[in-house]
């Protein structure tokens, strides 16, 4: 087992007072905690780091640490065969996965044999409630379909320790869900202890990155690609909307940037269905053989537009 | 199966998430979830405000801030949170609109 240097991982001397080891807490604290952090890892460096300070702001485990810690931190860490843990629980277990094996084996965990934990009997509270994120794809997310998904769930065994148990369960999307929307599954959380209710299943919808549409809320944007030709003359086009193309007529002297609305193929349902905006993009070809270029040519010899009237006149 | 638009009591939140009431009224207090209903004995609470307040715990735990502190902080991750996503579109959007130079 890895020997977790915990003077290391807040960045303190050995020798810190309790005031530098808080002040280095908080600090590391801020930077990766999870619900603020935008770090990759954020959570896990955020669990060594509560992991390092649940032990080190505590006099009487600093001591125990420092004890083991000076009788050879190494990589292969084992704790001396008459080690006793703590029995000591933490509070800040729910950030799925806990503290690592270093500190269970060194301070011990609730619910382990060590004759200080809870044993089941004793114990009962309320299923933990679990949080997951679900991608899914805009396309799906109109009609409501079935997913399978699987998750672990913590629970206890036989001898009361905490083992993490896979669990596979289909689940009905309703259709009309939006980013963000949290689906509760009721009871499909972690198992209660005792005689309680197991904990409920949350889903937050996440929407999958898609290739033509930028999502705002209930409201899609497509881009549009037109010709010079159509944006001043004017056109029909089919457009995709995620039910199928639909016929949309393009107005005459369009600006490049127009946006059109078309009304309720955005996302969401019933009266709360959004809107599909199309914005147009005027592109010109890459290259023109010689008759187009000499229309391009006509075309700049007739016009009397000024692209750049409005940028007054200088020098 | 699922269940969307639930509403949950304080009574039924303590347990959820094994906060106490107390605990729970301070959170009303600071204006951090705003649940229906006037008193505390007839608050609903929508499933989404359960995962704020979790959030709320966590960082006030966690970040050892005091609540007050805790509500501005939610605020803002919130508007952190939007800024993000609006980043993250219009960066997108842009990015359909230009063609940016690969040449350089």
């Amino acid at each position: 087992m890895e020997f977790k240097d915990y003077y290391q991982i807040l960045g303190v001397d050995v020798d810190a007072d309790s005031k530098a080891i808080k002040s280095a807490y908080r600090r590391l604290a801020r930077k990766y905690h999870p619900d603020v952090s935008a770090e990759e890892n954020a959570e896990s460096q955020f669990k060594e780091v509560s992991e390092a300070y649940e032990v080190l702001k505590d006099k009487d485990k600093r001591a125990e640490y420092d004890m083991l810690r000076t009788h050879g931190g190494t990589d292969n860490f084992e704790p001396p065969p008459d080690w006793q843990p703590g029995g000591f629980q933490s509070d800040s277990g729910d950030f799925q996965g806990g503290f690592s094996d270093f500190f269970e084996q060194v301070f011990g965990q609730a619910g382990h044999s060590s004759g200080q934990g809870y044993s089941r009997q004793q114990f009962v509270h309320r299923g933990e409630d679990i949080e997951l994120s679900m991608a899914i794809f805009l396309e799906d997310s109109l009609k409501g379909e079935s997913h399978t998904i699987s998750y672990e769930v913590p629970s206890f065994d036989q001898q009361g320790r905490l083992v993490r148990q896979k669990r596979t369960l289909k689940v009905k999307i309703p259709g009309g869900v939006t980013e963000g929307e949290r689906i509760r599954l009721k009871g499909q959380g972690a198992p209660g202890i005792g005689d309680a209710p197991d904990g409920d299943l949350y889903l937050q919808i996440k929407f999958a990155p898609h290739p033509l549409y930028v999502v705002e809320g209930t409201s899609l944007t497509l881009t549009v690609p037109v010709a010079p030709w159509e944006a001043v003359l004017g056109c029909k086009m089919q457009v995709p909307t995620l039910e199928g193309a639909v016929s949309v007529t393009v107005p005459a002297n369009s600006q490049n940037g127009k946006r059109m609305r078309i009304k309720g193929k955005g996302l969401g349902k019933g009266d709360k269905r959004g809107d599909l905006y199309l914005v147009l993009r005027i592109v010109i070809p890459e290259s023109a053989n010689e008759k187009e270029q000499g229309l391009w040519r006509q075309m700049s010899e007739e016009s009397t537009f000024d692209p750049r009237g409005n940028w007054g006149k200088t020098g | 199966m699922s269940e969307t638009g639930v509403y949950l009591t304080l009574t039924e939140v303590t347990q959820s998430i094994r906060l106490s009431a107390d605990t729970i009224v301070t959170i009303v207090d600071c204006g951090i979830v705003e649940p229906r209903g006037e008193q505390p004995n007839q608050w609903l609470f929508e499933p989404q405000m359960v995962s704020l307040m979790q959030r709320a715990c966590r960082l006030q735990r966690d970040l050892e801030l005091d609540w007050p502190a805790v509500a501005l902080a939610m605020d803002l991750i919130e508007d952190l949170q939007r800024l993000r996503n609006e980043n993250q579109r219009l960066r997108r959007q842009l990015a359909a609109l230009m063609e940016l130079d690969a040449g350089g």
